[in-house]
């Protein structure tokens, strides 16, 4: 079984084929940001590489993440689910970013930027999450790490915007593990789809969390 | 030679749009999916709201004008999408949907200029229309492939003013279409609003836009009765005077015979009747797009796509949305 994950929700771009035990390529680029531009070629190149017959399965980061980046990565995934007739699994970037640390001895806290100095967050181990998907400040996310029993790691784009000392137990990943990879999207997509977690090509949409600003600046003005 | 099919996507707004096209001219599908009551309440299109329902609609609005038309998706031979210009976001829901299709069907793609789409709606309206033609706004069309801006606006667009003096008249969105049927109301000679004047073919709606607030505004202020009717019907027939006087101005410089009105400006009833008035007093002929067809949809798109491919025009997969993209050879004001 053959199938392509697709990841564009952060400044990555990044495409991979994986068949059942193997991956037969995979490019990763974090050197410019126009995925609307490279995305394509990108997919191109990785099935050139990856030389095989068919594709069974597109798997596509669906975030949190960039709102233009995730729309990208889903109009390319939906459309060639579309055109191919084949399944499309909506997966969430955190989860997928987790997928990095198979392990159950440390919990692992990937964050992705919110905007206006907060993240999106998620605690997993061993690639199944354990709290829900939540928006707070970085700081806070960091010092509330601190209260968790054993190791944890930080990883996704946020890092740098750190400004609080890391309590004892909380370590950075290094940085081959920190940010989104489409390996990761292809091998997390397979897992969701043995347990029967497909989507559908024609309503699947990014996972925002947030609102439009101007939701947002609707509401307000309404209280 | 078998006819070819093409598969056109227009997302640069506030409408969700697919459309089959039979060679140049013959409309299988047009199928639009409109986004205007989520954006009334807050008096505009909201790009991210638009982008976010983009994403949501593009797989069934395409699956639809499939299916309308009657034919295999393996079938399409070529498609064609805009580019620009409008929203950045919007706009590449539709160009990575349509890049990845044809990369997946192996089909050729075409970019295609949403305005230039505007005017080749005409074609779909009107079987017999072949240029040369002059078509407001306000470019002359020499052939198909081959067509030359010669005035545009220097500031506003003309249905920005009318957006933004709906918008204070606390009209809903979109507001041309408000200001139109208000205008019915209300006596166009009311208030005399200055006349925009321009050198050569050019459009300028600025001063007008102020001059109208400036009116609504002081009246205002001093607590006096406005008659919005009369301020609708005074603005529009400003804009129609101008547009209708620069038009017939080009069209006797050229030695043009044929005009053809395009865009969403030409939805507009007055400037449509006066429009066609003065054509025929003329001896020119007029030429118009249906209702439909005036508004943004796929069909043009596709049309323009179709002429594009006669002449190679084709796109590569690094093609990018191009949020303020004007007509080929446009003039740039500072």
């Amino acid at each position: 079984m053959q199938i392509l994950g697709i990841e564009a929700a952060t400044k990555v771009a990044s495409v991979a084929v994986i068949s059942d035990e193997k991956i037969l390529a995979e490019i990763s680029q974090e050197a410019r940001l126009t995925h609307s531009e490279t995305l394509l070629p990108q997919i191109e190149q990785t099935l050139k590489i990856a030389n095989v017959e068919g594709i069974d399965a597109v798997a596509v980061s669906i975030g949190p993440g960039s709102f233009t980046g995730l729309r990208i990565g889903l109009a390319t995934a939906k459309s060639l689910a579309y055109a191919w007739q084949i399944k499309i699994i909506g997966v969430p970037t955190l989860q997928a970013i987790s997928y990095h640390f198979p392990t159950n001895s440390a919990t692992i806290l990937p964050m992705l930027d919110a905007q206006k100095n907060r993240a999106y967050v998620q605690q997993f181990k061993a690639g199944k999450p354990l709290t829900k998907i939540e928006v707070k400040p970085i700081d806070e996310i960091v010092t509330a790490a601190g209260q968790i029993d054993g190791e944890v790691f930080l990883c996704g784009e946020v890092l740098s915007k750190i400004k609080v000392e890391l309590p004892p137990n909380v370590k950075l990943a290094p940085i081959n593990s920190r940010m989104p990879r489409a390996v990761n999207v292809a091998l997390c997509g397979k897992d969701l789809l043995d347990a029967g977690e497909i989507s559908n090509v024609m309503d699947l949409e990014p996972l925002y969390i947030r609102r439009s600003e101007a939701e947002e600046l609707w509401e307000q003005r309404r209280k | 030679m078998e006819k070819l099919l093409t598969l056109g996507i227009e997302t640069s707004c506030d409408e969700t749009a697919a459309a089959v096209l039979r060679d140049g001219r013959e409309i299988l599908s047009n199928v639009i999916s409109t986004q205007i009551p989520l954006h009334q309440k807050f008096g505009g299109v909201v790009p991210e709201i638009a982008s976010r329902k983009h994403i949501l609609n593009i797989m069934p609005v395409i699956d639809e004008s499939i299916r309308k038309a009657g034919v295999e998706l393996s079938q399409i031979n070529q498609i064609a999408v805009t580019y620009g210009p409008g929203l950045v976001g919007a706009l590449l829901v539709g160009v990575s949907a349509a890049k990845t299709l044809a990369f997946a069907l192996k089909v050729p793609l075409i970019a295609v200029n949403h305005l230039e789409g505007h005017i080749f709606a005409n074609f779909l309206s009107e079987p017999e229309l072949e240029p040369p033609f002059l078509a407001l706004v306000v470019s002359k069309m020499i052939d198909y492939n081959d067509f030359k801006l010669l005035g545009q606006t220097r500031d506003d667009a003309a249905g920005e003013a009318f957006d933004k003096i709906a918008r204070v008249m606390d009209l809903p969105y979109p507001g041309g279409p408000q200001i139109d049927k208000l205008a019915k109301l209300g006596n166009p000679n009311a208030i005399d609003f200055p006349h925009p004047k321009v050198d050569e073919f050019d459009f300028s709606f600025s001063g007008l836009k102020s001059a109208v607030l400036n009116y609504l505004n002081s009246a205002n202020m001093k607590g006096e009765p406005v008659n919005n009717a009369d301020v609708a019907a005074s603005f529009q027939k400003a804009v129609v005077d101008s547009l209708i006087e620069k038009t017939l101005d080009a069209a006797k410089n050229l030695g043009m015979k044929k005009i053809v009105l395009a865009g969403g400006v030409a939805a507009n009833s007055e400037l449509e009747k006066n429009l066609r008035e003065a054509c025929e007093k003329r001896g020119l002929k007029f030429f118009y797009p249906s209702k439909i067809l005036c508004t943004d949809n796929a069909a043009m798109i596709a049309c323009r796509g179709y002429y594009q491919s006669l002449k190679n025009d084709f796109a590569q997969y690094d093609l990018n949305a191009v949020p303020n993209l004007n007509f080929k050879g446009a003039v740039k004001w500072n």
